[in-house]
C-alpha cells in the first residue's frame, strides 16, 4: 500500500489504474446505494479520481489509498447531494448485486435485508453499507467516517443486532 | 438468517463498475496529471506585471541617485561653508559684541545713529572670531 501511495504521489498513471481496479467496483456500487443514480455514481467516481490526481502529493502520507478514495468519494457524494434535491431512499430502484441470482430463493433474502437496511439510522446504515457492500474493514470505515474504531465497531454490532431482530420478525410474519 | 448476516454480505459482492467508466475516469486522470500549459494571455499578463515592477524599482533607484528637484526636497543640501567653531572663538566674539554695543551711540542725528549701528554690525560680521 505504501508503495502504491508513493507511486500515486509521483503521478504515475499506472498507479491510478491500479487503484481504480482495486476499488472502483465497490466504490461505484456503494455510491449507487447512496445516490440512487448510475449517472451520479459515475460522475462522483470520476470526480473522486480527478481530485486524487489533483492533490496527489498528499497521497504520500496516506496509509490506505482505498480508504482515502472512499473518504474523497463520500465528501463528493455529500457535495452532490447538497447541490441537488435528493431522491428519497426507496423511491429509486436499488442496484442489483452481481452474485445474487434473481431466480433463486436468495433473491427474497436480499430484498428483505435491503428493506431492513433502509430502516436503520443513517449513521449505522452507512457503516453497514461500507462494510457489506464496499468491503471495507472496520479500521478503514473508521478512517472514511472520521470516527473512532471503537465507535464504528459498536455501531456495526448494534446495526447487525437490529437487522437480525427485524429479519426474524419478518420471517415469523410470513 | 440470525447469524448469517455477515456471511450474507460477504456473498453479496458488488457488480463491476461499467466498463466504459474505467476509460473515462483514467483519461480524466491523465489530463489532470499532464503538465498544464498556461494560456498565452495569462503568460503575457504575468510578464507585463513583472516588467512594470522591475521598471518601477529601476526608476526609483535612478531618481534617488541623481541630484534633482526631488532629491533636493527630500534631503538637506550639504553646507560646505559651515565649520565648527571652538568655544574660545565664541567667547572672544561675545566679548567684542558686548563691548561694541555698550559704546554710546552718537546723539546728534538719526542718520548718524543709523550709520553707527551699520558700522557695529559690519565689524561684528567681519570679526575674525566669527
Amino acid at each position: 500500500m505504501a508503495e502504491l501511495a508513493d507511486r500515486l504521489a509521483r503521478g504515475d498513471p499506472a498507479a491510478f489504474a491500479e487503484l481504480y481496479d482495486a476499488c472502483a467496483a465497490a466504490l461505484h456500487h456503494w455510491l449507487l446505494l447512496q445516490l440512487r443514480s448510475a449517472n451520479d455514481a459515475d460522475d462522483v467516481v470520476q470526480e473522486t479520481f480527478v481530485r486524487l490526481a489533483r492533490s496527489r502529493k498528499k497521497l504520500r502520507r496516506v496509509e490506505n489509498p482505498v480508504a482515502y478514495a472512499f473518504t474523497v468519494a463520500r465528501n463528493e457524494a455529500a457535495r452532490l447531494q447538497r447541490r441537488r434535491v435528493r431522491k428519497p431512499r426507496g423511491e429509486a430502484e436499488l442496484p442489483a448485486l452481481a452474485s445474487v441470482d434473481d431466480a433463486s430463493a436468495e433473491r427474497e433474502a436480499v430484498d428483505a435485508v435491503r428493506a431492513a437496511l433502509e430502516r436503520l439510522p443513517k449513521e449505522q446504515r452507512e457503516i453497514v453499507e461500507l462494510k457489506a457492500y464496499a468491503g471495507l474493514t472496520l479500521r478503514e470505515i473508521a478512517e472514511v467516517t472520521s470516527l473512532p474504531p471503537g465507535t464504528v465497531a459498536t455501531r456495526y454490532r448494534a446495526a447487525l443486532g437490529r437487522l437480525r431482530q427485524w429479519l426474524i420478525k419478518s420471517e415469523c410474519h410470513e | 438468517m440470525n447469524d448469517e448476516l455477515p456471511e450474507f454480505f460477504e456473498r453479496a459482492k458488488p457488480p463491476a463498475a461499467p466498463a466504459a467508466l474505467r476509460a473515462r475516469v483514467l483519461s480524466a486522470v491523465e489530463r489532470e496529471l499532464a503538465p498544464r500549459r498556461k494560456p498565452a494571455w495569462e503568460r503575457a499578463l504575468e510578464w507585463g506585471v513583472a516588467a512594470s515592477l522591475t521598471l518601477g524599482i529601476g526608476m526609483n533607484i535612478w531618481q534617488w541617485q541623481r541630484p534633482g528637484p526631488l532629491a533636493s526636497h527630500s534631503k538637506p543640501a550639504p553646507n560646505a561653508q559651515w565649520t565648527p567653531r571652538s568655544p574660545l572663538a565664541d567667547e572672544q566674539l561675545t566679548d567684542f559684541v558686548n563691548k561694541r554695543l555698550a559704546a554710546q551711540p552718537p546723539r546728534d542725528t538719526q542718520a548718524a545713529f543709523g550709520k553707527h549701528y551699520e558700522e557695529v554690525l559690519r565689524e561684528i560680521s567681519e570679526h575674525p572670531a566669527g
